[in-house]
């Protein structure tokens, strides 16, 4: 323990500028992250200081993690301390105790600090700081320990670090190039296991050998699992087996509409070197239940041409929500679903019959939570604090890591005083993370979240919604996935130029 | 039986397809001197950092103060001094910085010898190390591997570089541990190395061409002139201990490398040449005996060389 804090202690005076300097950025993010928490519509000057802060608190991380690593370089024959009676892993250790001091209990204390400012308990509150501490080891901590300890200096860890980002600038391309794939829900999970088991083995084993080569490898194989994760994970097997097909009848029925084309026309370019067609396929939806609503995760389309030609695509990613209160009215929806070129010229642009497989989510309201509205805050169970805010004419939220759940909101509206009267009109809005497919928790230097209520115009105009006003009441119903499920559109005959907008 | 300080078995380093280190076995005592010269390029760092354990043997086996080298790492370093002149030293530190930085590191260190040496190499304890001179950082690191008295001192080229001065009053620090601490180190200086080493390895290209004490190996040596009539022929083969043996007229002059007693030298030479006059014997220096074996063994190795060339080429022709 002596040597830890030892070595703990010529760290903290060799870096004492890094230090000093990463601490005091973190103190400005400190000051101007609370006044941002108001821009609920627009980013103002604090908020765009606040970020500016953030992304200079990550490099000067960065710089202070890199530096540290290689006060006692690893890869090399000259080192000072490779020939003094320094234990492996108490030198671990203590650099692992220097990042605990000066990095994690900073922010930790910060985050806390910012809890408490926001009107939140910070007990509670500490599991969700712990999975932060997690993320921001994964995702920023142990890929640049790993780095900096296969590297001889911080230019070199700089190339490095280049290269590394290039690299995956070109898999984003290249798994974009191939398609949207539905990917498994647990992708992103995967990916982070992958990053933190191999990546802290690799720092480990470094350490312990010195064997700069190997660990080399280890890196590059995180990399190369990274990259087949992203590109290569079969989505149309993998991700779809997690939907149940139900057994009995299915609670929403989706039909393509076969009808005259409502006309969605300019998205694809007539230019016949360009390589996939875009189809705008419009869908008639019906039986969905009062506080019910479907959120469509991934979809497929299968098309037949008049001579007998078949094509199917992968499942590939859809994100759109159906509801009760969105399609009261009109009951329609479309699937938007892009094809090969080669696809859409062997078909010949004629009459196909069109089936579309979905992967949904079964979304359901629970109990609601009555309040009224109040420019003070109120503590939503599951959502988080939400008050009125006059600037921007709605109801803004904080919640605690990453985006609020998904909630309905339901309130009244006024186009004259402000009174409860049978004159007001109801208003639906909605809150929270949209897509039912990823996890709402993410990566932050804050811990808070602002997000404002999104009030449904439902065809009109902003200004004739009227106001929301201070006394009347208000209720947020959270919504939770019931099931996940695949259903099917009966087979429809349409002319495929008419879902293409030629 | 007392342990080596340091012991190799046919020690290898193979870099792909070249041979650093070929099969060298030596054995240094405890209390001893020892000695590692060379030519550039020979192999004497290779050797000092596979007995540190910075990088692993392709072959064979070495054991220092009784540990296997891979084994050399942590506490077992608590007994090892180790200065070379390509080890970086942490230069933000100042002097005093630095020995307060390794003090605790090392259960034998000695406050007492500290001062001494910080007075004996007159080191500036509130300097930064990268604003001293070379020679002032030597200093430093010195200090800082013989405060905790080490049993073993493992010094690659340490005098590299350094003027006069620096070098005799590292010098005088190292002397004044002799007997508690083994000594090994590489060097060219091979003036300096002979007035304190008690023995004394030679590497060439890999190889150990030889190991002994230094008392022995100048015995051994001598630079032999003697004049012969000019008619005489030059006997067509000569003992192989006769190294860079060459006629210029009637004098001939050669290395004797098996040196025994003059009578017996003086037999040998008139077995050879008959018209032999009076044989002058002189010793050597480490120096000279060192320039006698590079050129030796470069020569053969030269005419080697040719031979399997000429060899290949008939081959090839074949």
């Amino acid at each position: 323990m002596n040597q830890i804090v030892h070595i703990f202690r010529k760290d903290a005076r060799q870096l004492r500028l890094e230090i000093l300097a990463t601490l005091t950025i973190l103190v400005l993010f400190g000051i101007f992250e609370p006044r941002s928490w108001n821009d609920l519509v627009v980013m103002t000057l604090d908020g765009m200081t606040s970020m500016a802060f953030a992304i200079l608190l990550c490099i000067a991380w960065g710089i202070l993690i890199i530096r540290l690593i290689q006060t006692d370089r690893l890869p090399g024959l000259n080192q000072f301390w490779t020939t003094r009676p320094v234990e492996w892993w108490k030198l671990l250790a203590a650099k692992g105790l220097f990042l605990l001091a000066f990095l994690y209990a900073p922010l930790i204390l910060l985050q806390m600090v910012l809890l408490h400012l926001g009107g939140f308990a910070v007990a509670p509150n500490l599991p969700l700081i712990l999975l932060d501490m997690f993320l921001l080891s994964a995702v920023l901590v142990l890929p640049l320990t790993s780095l900096a300890a296969v590297t001889s200096s911080f230019g070199q860890t700089m190339l490095v670090l280049l290269g590394t980002l290039v690299l995956f600038v070109l898999v984003l391309y290249v798994a974009f190039a191939l398609g949207r794939n539905l990917e498994p829900r647990y992708l992103t999970s995967l990916q982070l296991g992958i990053v933190v088991a191999i990546l802290s083995s690799a720092v480990v084993y470094q350490y312990r050998w010195r064997a700069t080569r190997n660990t080399i490898v280890l890196c590059a194989v995180t990399a190369v699992l990274l990259i087949c994760t992203q590109c290569l994970l079969p989505g149309s097997s993998l991700a779809v087996a997690g939907y149940d097909r139900p057994a009995q009848g299915a609670p929403v029925s989706i039909a393509i509409y076969s009808g005259p084309q409502p006309g969605v026309h300019g998205f694809n370019s007539e230019k016949p070197d360009v390589p996939t067609i875009i189809l705008y396929v419009p869908l008639v939806v019906s039986s969905i239940a009062p506080g019910t609503s479907f959120s469509l995760e991934g979809q497929r389309v299968h098309l037949e041409g008049p001579d007998g030609y078949v094509w199917q695509s992968h499942w590939e990613n859809a994100n759109s929500v159906l509801t009760k209160d969105s399609f009261a009215n009109s009951d329609s929806s479309y699937a938007v679903i892009s094809i090969p070129r080669r696809v859409y010229d062997r078909l010949g642009g004629g009459t196909v019959r069109v089936r579309m497989e979905f992967a949904v989510a079964q979304l359901q309201e629970m109990p609601a939570f009555q309040t009224a509205v109040s420019a003070e805050r109120v503590m939503v169970p599951g959502l988080g604090s939400c008050a009125f805010s006059e600037e921007y004419g709605t109801i803004g939220c904080r919640s605690v890591f990453g985006q609020p759940a998904n909630f309905a909101v339901s309130a009244f509206r006024t186009r004259g005083r402000c009174e409860v009267s049978p004159g007001n009109l109801p208003s639906h809005g909605l809150i929270g993370h949209e897509s039912t497919r990823e996890s709402r928790i993410t990566l932050g230097i804050s811990p808070l979240t602002v997000s404002g209520v999104k009030f449904e115009s439902q065809g009109q105009a902003w200004g004739s919604l009227g106001s929301l006003c201070i006394g009347t009441p208000i209720s947020y119903a959270g919504k939770s996935i019931v099931r996940r499920m695949q259903m099917q559109t009966p087979t429809a005959t349409v002319s495929l130029k008419d879902l293409a907008g030629f | 039986m007392i342990t080596p300080s340091i012991a190799t078995h046919a020690l290898t380093r193979k870099y792909r397809t070249l041979t650093a280190l070929a099969e060298v076995t030596l054995s240094v005592d405890p209390g001893s001197v020892y000695a590692l010269v060379g030519p550039n390029g020979a192999g004497k760092t290779t050797l000092i950092q596979l007995l540190m354990n910075l990088q692993p043997a392709t072959a064979g086996t070495a054991q220092v103060l009784g540990l296997p080298t891979n084994e050399i790492r942590g506490a077992a370093l608590n007994r090892i001094g180790y200065v070379s002149e390509n080890q970086e030293l942490p230069e933000w530190m100042t002097v005093g910085g630095l020995l307060d930085y390794l003090r605790p590191f090392y259960p034998t260190w000695d406050r007492g010898l500290e001062a001494q040496l910080l007075r004996d190499f007159a080191l500036p304890c509130d300097r930064k190390l990268k604003q001293l001179s070379r020679g002032m950082r030597m200093k430093a690191a010195f200090a800082g591997a013989l405060c905790f008295r080490p049993a073993l001192l493992v010094l690659d080229e340490p005098f590299s570089g350094l003027d006069p001065l620096v070098r005799d009053e590292l010098i005088q620090g190292l002397l004044d541990r002799i007997g508690e601490t083994t000594l090994f180190l590489s060097s060219h200086d091979l003036a300096e190395i002979e007035s304190f080493a008690s023995h004394v390895g030679y590497l060439e290209e890999g190889s150990l061409l030889f190991s002994e004490e230094m008392t022995t190996l100048s015995n051994r040596f001598r630079q032999v002139e003697f004049q012969v009539d000019p008619a005489s022929d030059t006997p067509a083969k000569l003992p192989a201990a006769w190294m860079e043996c060459e006629r210029s007229g009637s004098l001939v002059r050669f290395t004797h490398s098996q040196f025994g007693t003059e009578a017996e030298s003086r037999a040998q030479i008139a077995t050879l040449f008959p018209t032999v006059g009076d044989a002058e014997f002189a010793p050597m220096s480490l120096r000279s005996i060192f320039l006698a074996y590079a050129r030796t063994y470069r020569t053969v190795r030269a005419k080697l060389d040719s031979e399997v060339a000429s060899g290949a080429t008939l081959g090839g022709k074949a």
